[in-house]
């Protein structure tokens, strides 16, 4: 957390554009294999034109905004997110973290999901605490 | 039919997470940060062995029979997810976890009424607790159905 501020952006986590390896590898990871995630015909019985990828996934990139600060002292506490609506094969998906405080070994961050259309896809908030 | 389920929790179940399963978790979020990979990595960091991604443990869930869920066909939605910890979840350890459906309640919207579930897994090591996970489900009502 050194060098940041209340205020600062996080460097992004940038997907220029969800593929199936993408899902699939989430899906080996999670052990998710529901058909909606993988499977076009699956997807578009659901209403969707192409196959989704797992919510959990986009949360989970958002982790990564802060993984670089994380040790056995340095732990996030709380995490939570709100699914506003699917990314799919072939959006493009940006994670951004805004910090909404930083004090003494610990941040508050707004983190938040877009799709190309700069539509929210995930927001929620992260607390990273050492 | 689910509100019945308020408050039904699952039978408590040993939960150990190899090495191999965080290595293909972080795989999968494109994690690459070498405290989830490399033991070693990991112990320099202070950890006992590779930490497990923050948001693994959402994973856990198939592990659990949940008989609240076994008659339900239509779609779940994934509305709210979070996690709180008071330790960080370490894989070879051993968790005991149970799962809760703390809460079932309806809202109505434009598309008819939505049935929430708010679960709770709560993650014990050695009789402490470690970590939560939350996850609200959503399934739409049935025309008809009580």
């Amino acid at each position: 957390m050194k060098g940041f501020k209340k205020g600062d952006e996080l460097p992004p986590i940038t997907i220029p554009e969800i593929t199936a390896e993408h899902i699939s590898h989430y899906a080996e990871g999670s052990g998710d294999y529901a058909s909606i995630h993988l499977d076009k015909s699956a997807a578009q019985e659901a209403g969707f034109a192409r196959p989704i990828a797992h919510g959990m996934w986009s949360m989970a990139l958002g982790g990564k905004l802060v993984s670089k600060w994380l040790s056995s002292n340095v732990l996030v506490t709380s995490y939570n997110v709100s699914f506003i609506t699917p990314v799919m094969i072939g959006d493009s998906l940006i994670v951004k973290g805004h910090l909404l405080d930083v004090d003494q070994g610990s941040a508050e961050i707004k983190v938040k999901g877009v799709n190309q259309r700069e539509e929210t896809v995930i927001k929620g908030t992260m607390v990273v605490k050492g | 039919m689910m509100e019945k389920w308020k408050c039904a929790q699952t039978d408590w179940i040993p939960i150990t997470i190899t090495r191999d399963e965080v290595r293909r978790f972080a795989k999968g979020i494109m994690e690459e940060d070498l405290i989830y990979f490399d033991e070693e990595k990991a112990r320099e960091q202070g950890f006992e062995d590779l930490p497990l991604p923050v948001t693994m443990p959402v994973t856990f869930w198939r592990y659990f029979s949940i008989p609240w869920l076994e008659k339900v066909n239509e779609p779940l939605i994934h509305g709210k997810q979070g996690f709180e910890y008071q330790q960080p979840l370490i894989c070879n350890h051993t968790y005991q976890g149970q799962l809760i459906l703390n809460d079932v309640y309806e809202k109505s919207g434009s598309k008819g009424t939505m049935i929430f579930l708010e679960h709770t897994l709560n993650l014990y090591f050695q009789n402490e607790l470690h970590a939560q996970v939350f996850t609200t489900l959503i399934l739409f009502k049935k025309e008809g159905a009580s």
